[in-house]
């Protein structure tokens, strides 16, 4: 099936930092969690599929069509949630939806009524007015409104209490039920992808780490603890992301078996977290 | 284009009502312009809503919602020059009747602003200055960069713009 | 529909496809779970225990590799029908597997036969 986002080779140069030759794709139907360390990259490659800025090289194609060409038919078919308000804070949600709703050729009002109404939105209030978490799910029920095709999300969850992260978790498994609907949620709230993300994919620095489906990484990498002295019985190498402390050693391994035969009972395997794993990669990154 | 134009009312809907009462302040302050009076007001009320507007914009990150709805770019830069127009006309109205009510209660007479000059009412918005004179070569409507562009051309050269509207 | 209780772990070591695949197995082999019953969609069992519809996919596509299960392509997937027979075999199976990982991991810290015996009575005794 074709992919319904695809990134090849986008590049971007900025003066301190650049993003280099970005590729990963998604399929129809799933949850992609963008995971990184701030400053990564995250918010620029978003920016760059929502043309908000321009790519130095590289193709960008949405839905099959290329970002640049197709713009407006593509923006038509997504729905993005930001993490920092854009909507003018002195309109009441009511006004800023007018606002809104005669752009989109697909726009349903009854979507707009149900997710007001479920999320509990005030039409009348100010937007000033609405707590963070009221003006996420404000942006949520205007990108679900007009029959999206892919959700675009820049960290919309924040500075968010657990909560209403909660909340916006079960809503997405919802908006996920009828395969119509992909999502790309970047995020360093790794703890909300180990949830959702089907797909995981892992920038650093600019660069692409890794990009597969949360299944193939935890399949791959298992957390290893143990005692300082198992280290050099060529341990070592096979660890990812090595982290030592006084009172032992924690990292990523691959190769199970053969690791569990060279620790002989002497370390505990689990299995890592998307926090785990991504701070365990960034790190082997930089040793 | 409606609703970024739309958006331009609702927003400054309070500013409406200062907008009244400083034509009427500017009615007396300035009499002593004479026949320069109305263009004075009206250069600074209407320059006044868009810098108001501007703010607004920049507050809000607007930019980003603009550009992220399927909202093509032409329409996004030429809605904010064409904002400068209508507010340009829509204070002129304004005006007008402000000074219709005070003829009526006796006071100035109403003198239709003739022709160009003063237009040096601007200000110069210091940032992002460098953009200028690469895109006077190459105006456009389409670029990213043009949306930037139009922000501060519109602050600098609105006093300009009404002059083409009374022409 | 059909409802089956299924729990799954996030810690331990176990992967969660796996505990689904064993938990629905153990159904079947039970005989909560009858032939052509349906099973959840993928999409809802993956919606229900928060986790990925990938992890679900596999899962059944692993229950139907064993033959527990079938899909019909648009209709989801259901138990599948299979002899009485194979159930005790299955049956003894599934405990064997069981008792091989417990071998493996007192293996691996360590305990012999003799230790195992004698935890294993502890065990059974504690469970009267």
């Amino acid at each position: 099936m074709k992919p319904i986002l695809e990134l090849s080779n986008v590049s971007k140069r900025y003066p301190g930092f650049s993003l280099d030759k970005v590729s990963f794709s998604l399929e129809p139907g799933y949850i992609m969690g963008f995971i990184g360390p701030n400053g990564a990259g995250k918010t620029t490659t978003i920016k760059l599929i929502m043309n908000l800025i321009r790519r130095d090289q590289g193709e960008i194609r949405v839905f099959g069509l290329d970002s640049l060409q197709h713009e407006q038919e593509i923006k038509q078919r997504i729905g993005f949630v930001y993490d920092e308000g854009h909507f003018y804070e002195n309109l009441t949600a009511a006004e800023m939806t007018r606002l809104i709703a005669p752009i989109y050729r697909h726009w349903d009002w009854d979507f707009y009524e149900k997710y007001t109404r479920l999320f509990d939105l005030p039409a009348r209030k100010k937007l000033s007015a609405f707590s963070r978490g009221m003006k996420m799910k404000y942006a949520l029920a205007v990108a679900l409104s007009h029959r999206a095709e892919l959700l675009i999300m820049d960290e919309p969850t924040s500075g968010l209490d657990p909560v209403v992260r909660s909340e916006f978790l079960d809503i997405l498994r919802d908006v996920i039920q009828d395969e119509r609907c992909s999502v790309l949620l970047s995020s360093h709230i790794t703890s909300d992808l180990d949830q959702i993300a089907d797909y995981v994919t892992l920038i650093d620095g600019g660069r692409i780490v890794f990009s597969k489906s949360k299944e193939e990484l935890l399949e791959e990498y298992v957390l290893i603890k143990g005692e300082r002295s198992l280290l050099d019985s060529g341990l070592r190498d096979h660890i990812v992301g090595l982290k030592e402390s006084q009172f032992g050693f924690e990292g990523l391994i691959t190769a199970k078996e053969e690791v569990q035969r060279l620790a002989e009972g002497r370390a505990v395997f689990a299995r890592p977290n998307l926090e785990e794993i991504m701070l365990h990669c960034i790190r082997g990154k930089a040793q | 284009m409606i609703s970024l134009l739309y958006k331009e009312l609702l927003v400054q809907k309070r500013v409406l009502g200062m907008a009244f009462l400083y034509i009427f302040v500017f009615s007396f302050a300035m009499k002593n312009l004479g026949e320069q009076l109305p263009l004075a007001i009206i250069t600074a009320v209407s320059y006044m809503f868009v810098l108001y507007g501007g703010a607004w914009d920049e507050k809000a990150s607007s930019d980003r919602l603009w550009n992220s709805l399927p909202v093509p770019k032409w329409k996004i830069v030429g809605a904010k020059y064409l904002s400068v127009l209508v507010y340009v006309a829509g204070v002129a109205v304004l005006t007008w009747a402000v000074f219709a009510v005070l003829s009526m209660v006796g006071m100035g007479g109403i003198s239709t602003p003739v022709r160009l000059e003063h237009a040096a009412g601007a200000a110069i918005s210091g940032r992002r200055e460098q953009h200028l004179p690469a895109r006077l070569l190459r105006p456009g409507l389409h670029e990213i960069e043009d949306v930037q562009f139009a922000d501060d051309a519109r602050n600098l050269f609105a006093p300009l713009a009404f002059v083409g509207s009374f022409g | 529909m059909v409802s089956i209780d299924i729990i799954i772990t996030n810690t331990g070591e176990v992967p969660i496809y796996q505990q689904i695949v064993e938990q629905i197995k153990g159904a079947v082999l039970r005989g909560e779970l009858r032939p052509d019953q349906p099973l959840p969609s993928i999409r809802l069992l993956a919606k229900e225990l928060e986790i990925s519809v990938i992890t679900t996919k596999r899962a059944y596509e692993e229950l139907e590799k064993e033959g527990l299960i079938y899909t019909v392509p648009g209709k989801g997937s259901f138990v599948a029908d299979f002899d009485e027979s194979r159930l005790t075999e299955s049956r003894e199976q599934l405990v064997a597997e069981k008792l091989k990982e417990v071998l493996d991991t007192a293996e691996l810290l360590g305990l012999g036969r003799a230790e195992l015996r004698k935890i294993f009575e502890r065990v059974l005794g504690d469970e009267k």
